[in-house]
Formats: C-alpha cells, sequence, structure tokens
C-alpha cells in the first residue's frame, strides 16, 4: 500500500474517504466504543486505500493499453483496417495472446510487432490483452 | 472559404492569425463538480493528445482548455510527400473541433502571452487570462532564424522556407521546386542533433529526388548535414538514395552553415555552395513560451522533465511534453514520441486529481516510418520504459529495430498509422 493513497483522498468521484472520528455513526443509537471507533476507522480507511489502489490500478493498465493506440487506434478501435492495422478491441484474449507469443517467437513474421513485443513483459501482455478483450468492438 | 484556401492563403502572417475565442458558445460550461482544471498550451501531435486523454482517462471529471493558434492541425509526418506531388496538404489538415464534439475539450484559438507558474494563471495574446491547476505545455521546437546570418532576411523575403513545420511553407517550398528549371540544385541543410524528425530531411531528399527523377531529371539534390553521419536509419537511406536515385543526390556530412546569402551557403570550414533553391533549417531549441517561462533548464535549450509524470523539473504542476522536452536515452523529437509522451502526463494528471500515486512504470513507444519513394517505407521502432531506479527512461533491451529492407507492405502500414494516430490524438 503506498501511502500517498491516503493523502489525497480525492474530494469527489467514487472513491470513499477515509472515516474521521467526528464522523456520524455508521448504525445504531448507542455510542460506540473507542477501540470499536478506531476498527471501524481502520477497517473504512482499508476499503477506501483498496479502491484508490484499484482506480489507480485501473489507470496503469488503460495507460499501458493506450501505447498501443497509436497504430491500433484509440482503445484498440482501429480507423485503417483496409490498411492491414487490425482492430484490437473485443479481440478474444487467448488470440490475442497466442498471436503476440509467435511474433516474439519468430514463428509469426512482421514487419514492425516482433520488435514492440519485445518491449513488453508477459504480465504487461496479459494485463494488454486482457484490456482489448474487455472493450466493445 | 475552402480549407485549401486557408492554409494556402495563411502565407506571410504565419498560422496565427488574430485571437479570437473559438467554440465558446458550443461549449458546455465547465462543471462545478469538476475534479480539476487543465490548460494545454499547444495542439499539436503531444497537446492534442494529452487534451483528448486527460478527458478519456477522468471520464470526463477534469475540466480541460486547449489553447491553439490554428484552426487545423497539419501533420507533418507525411508532409514530404507534399514536397514529391503524391500528396495535397489538405490531406494532412484535422480540425479541433472533434476534441471538443468528442471529449468536451475547450477550445480557445489563441497565442499564449505570458505563463505565470507561481499565480498558475495563462495569459493569452488576446488578453484573457486562464487559471489552471496543473498545465500541459506541448510547444514544439522554435526554429530560430537569427542563429544563421541571413537567414532570417532570406525567410522574410519568402525566398528561403524552411518547411519543417508542415503548412503553407511546405506548399511554398513545393511551387520553389516545381519552378525551378530542369538542370537546377536543390540544397538542403540539417542541424547539429537534437532536432525534430532525426529521419526527416533524409526523407526529404528522398522525396525531392522522385520528383525531379519524373520532372526534371537533371536536376540535383544536396544535402549538407552538420552531423558526422546521417542520424537514423542511415543504411537504409543510402541504399534507397543510391539504387533508387541514382546520380541525383549528393551527401556531404559535417557541413555547418554559418550564413545564407542570395541562393549561396556559406560554411563554417568549408567553400561556399550556390544552388536554385534553398532549404536551411537552423539549430533548434524548446518553443519560445517555454523558453521565456524560464523552463528551458537544460543548456538554455531544452526542458528537463521528471521522466514519470513530465512534470517540469524548473515548475510545479506544468508538465511538458514532446519535442521541447530534454530527451531520454534513445527518445527521438518524433510525433509519435510526443503522442506516448501525452498519454503519461495525462495519466499522472488524472492520477494527482484521483488522489492515487502515478503510474511506477510507464512506457513509451516510438513507430517512425520514412518513404524513401511515394510507394516505399522504412521504419525504426523502439519501446521504453521507465526505470525508477535512475529516474529515467531506457529503450527495453532486444526490443524495437529497422526494417531488413525498404517495401511497399510498410507503406500501406505508414498511411493507416497516419490515420489512426491523427484519430488518437484529435478524434
Amino acid at each position: 500500500m503506498r501511502l500517498r493513497h491516503l493523502r489525497g483522498a480525492p474530494k469527489h468521484g467514487n472513491i470513499r474517504r477515509p472515516a474521521r472520528p467526528d464522523d456520524p455513526e455508521p448504525h445504531g443509537d448507542k455510542p460506540m466504543s473507542s477501540r470499536t471507533l478506531t476498527l471501524a476507522a481502520v477497517a473504512l480507511l482499508s476499503a477506501g486505500a483498496a479502491q484508490a489502489q484499484g482506480a489507480g490500478d485501473a489507470l496503469y493498465t488503460r495507460s499501458l493499453a493506450a501505447t498501443c493506440a497509436n497504430c491500433h487506434g484509440t482503445d484498440g478501435r482501429s480507423l485503417a483496417v483496409d490498411s492491414g492495422l487490425l482492430p484490437l478491441a473485443g479481440m478474444d484474449k487467448k488470440y490475442m495472446l497466442e498471436q503476440l507469443a509467435a511474433f516474439r517467437d519468430g514463428k509469426r513474421t512482421a514487419t514492425v510487432m516482433h520488435q514492440i513485443v519485445k518491449g513488453y513483459t508477459p504480465a504487461q501482455i496479459e494485463a494488454i490483452a486482457g484490456y482489448f478483450a474487455a472493450q466493445p468492438k | 472559404m475552402q480549407r485549401r484556401e486557408l492554409i494556402q492563403g495563411a502565407g506571410a502572417a504565419g498560422l496565427l492569425g488574430t485571437a479570437w475565442l473559438a467554440g465558446c458558445a458550443t461549449v458546455p460550461a465547465p462543471s462545478g463538480a469538476a475534479q480539476g482544471k487543465v490548460v494545454v498550451v499547444g495542439g499539436g501531435w503531444g497537446g492534442a493528445t494529452a487534451a483528448k486523454y486527460v478527458r478519456m482517462l477522468s471520464g470526463g471529471r477534469v475540466d480541460v482548455t486547449l489553447v491553439e493558434p490554428a484552426e487545423y492541425f497539419i501533420s507533418c509526418p507525411l508532409s514530404n510527400l507534399v514536397l514529391e506531388g503524391a500528396r495535397n496538404i489538405d490531406s494532412l489538415a484535422t480540425p479541433y473541433t472533434g476534441l471538443t464534439r468528442r471529449h468536451g475539450v475547450r477550445v480557445v484559438r489563441d497565442s499564449v502571452a505570458a505563463i505565470d507558474p507561481a499565480k498558475k494563471l495563462v495569459t493569452l495574446s488576446g488578453g484573457a487570462t486562464l487559471p489552471y491547476d496543473k498545465l500541459v505545455l506541448s510547444p514544439g521546437v522554435e526554429l530560430p532564424l537569427d542563429g544563421i546570418e541571413g537567414l532570417r532576411a532570406a525567410h522574410d523575403e519568402r525566398r528561403v522556407f524552411q518547411a519543417w513545420k508542415a503548412g503553407a511553407e511546405t506548399v511554398a517550398l513545393r511551387r520553389q521546386l516545381e519552378d525551378m528549371p530542369n538542370g537546377g540544385v536543390f540544397a538542403m541543410t540539417i542541424p547539429e542533433a537534437p532536432y525534430r524528425c532525426p529521419p526527416g530531411p533524409y526523407e526529404r531528399v528522398a522525396l525531392v529526388a522522385s520528383y525531379f527523377k519524373k520532372a526534371k531529371p537533371k536536376s540535383k539534390v544536396v544535402l549538407f548535414d552538420a552531423n558526422p553521419d546521417v542520424t537514423s536509419k542511415g543504411g537504409l537511406f543510402k541504399k534507397a538514395w543510391s539504387e533508387l536515385y541514382p546520380g541525383l543526390i549528393e551527401y556531404r556530412p559535417q557541413h555547418k552553415v554559418t550564413a545564407v546569402a542570395g541562393n549561396t551557403l556559406r560554411f563554417e570550414v568549408q567553400d561556399s555552395f550556390k544552388a536554385d533553391v534553398l532549404n536551411v533549417l537552423p539549430p533548434q531549441r524548446a518553443g519560445a513560451i517555454a523558453v521565456k517561462t524560464g523552463l528551458a533548464n537544460s543548456n538554455n535549450r531544452w526542458c528537463a522533465v521528471n521522466y514519470q509524470t513530465f512534470e517540469s523539473t524548473a515548475a510545479k504542476d506544468i508538465h511538458v511534453i514532446g519535442d521541447s522536452i530534454q530527451l531520454a536515452a534513445g527518445m527521438p523529437k518524433s510525433g509519435h514520441m510526443a503522442n506516448s509522451h501525452a498519454k503519461v502526463a495525462a495519466a499522472a494528471i488524472v492520477a494527482h486529481f484521483a488522489g492515487v500515486a502515478p503510474n511506477p512504470k510507464p512506457m513509451l513507444t516510438n513507430t517512425c516510418y520514412s518513404f524513401v519513394a511515394p510507394e516505399l517505407v522504412v521504419h525504426v521502432a523502439s519501446v521504453h520504459e521507465y526505470v525508477e531506479a535512475e529516474k529515467t527512461f531506457k529503450t527495453v533491451a532486444g526490443s524495437g529495430g529497422l526494417s531488413t529492407e525498404r517495401n511497399e507492405l510498410e507503406a500501406r502500414y505508414a498511411l493507416g498509422w497516419a490515420r489512426n494516430i491523427w484519430a488518437d490524438a484529435l478524434a
């Protein structure tokens, strides 16, 4: 967990801010003990941090996939299919992983993709393929 | 007025025109719930992409205003095909309206007079001011005409063009080549690296030779390079020059221009050279507004940035992208690279407003296609990773490379690449 995530809790958006001691009680009539309060605060804090982390990871994955957009179109929606630049949006994940592996291993010939694919780690390629598979065509 | 007339008529006045606010009536008012306010200065490959991606990656939660004096984006890549005669300048133009219509970017048609990093305020040439939480500065390169004696006068008299920022000058240079007699000489000069688009001059002489071969075969191209050798795709270019245009192109490295006198080029060391048409590229530096704002802190020429976010090392909350930055090793000054910078900066800005850390490992790609003939292309490609331990980008070992030889398939890909990357920035 990065502390930075906790420092800059946003004012808007759907990321929950950490609980503060003067927050209204989440439930029940009776005041909670300070220990209960602390636990609740920790739980909320963790939930908020986890959501922030989730938002960060989604942003990082989208940024990673955006490095393909220059040639294959924003979010993989190519406008130049007739030029041989395939759309990646909605491409089956397994198929894309196989093709990228084939480019990397020289089993599928290419002009440039065999050079580009070698710049990414297997984990990055997995994330990219997952991202495009989830995009509407 | 037709787009063609607009572009060609921009001529001596430049593409700046008078200041007016474009699209204000049609842009939705900035919503009160916005997480932050971003101003993007410069609507080229970097700026346009940054404006779009801040909107996209924030789900529209960050307000974006793009300041750009021109009505149309005009692509430098493919513009050498205009000099060849294979393409019209109109085909390289894209309006900024897509950014507004599709992404809610407010486009202000003006140039920037001043930036106050302390007050976080941009003052436009028209007098209006724009406050910002984050500024993206993408002013491209400046081509200082005063560094070479006589160049400013030759340029002002419309005798010598740079045609390095595509547009009216591209059209003007094409006209000079058309007017040149069969048997005439076209001379081009390249400044010391780094300069915008390393392979661009070598592509340009190939395509001018392609035109000469068809239309005026007794003519000649002489390329004077301040660098010790061809700076990009050297083997591929030299092979194409000698095989496609035998006897037409003469390459002279280590020639540094010091003066332009009439139609004569003077060099630091070698004998002067007279030609019918001159195309002189002066040594370049970061866009004027970046220098004026005090951001060109690397050798008083380029803007140093924190590569993880592209935030200036000289001013907080100003992100400098594209050709103005001090390059990391192996990074070219190219449109594709500026588009890549823009996405990293946009994601860092969106992360900042969302309260999450910037991407710990941003990535950049570069694919650069060069036409050696209208139907034959060569490329160089690279992938760059941010290395936290060294706080810089490095090319990933084993990645990237060149075309094995010039080929027609990549000419098809190059045109497709252009359509997709123009849309990635502007649609």
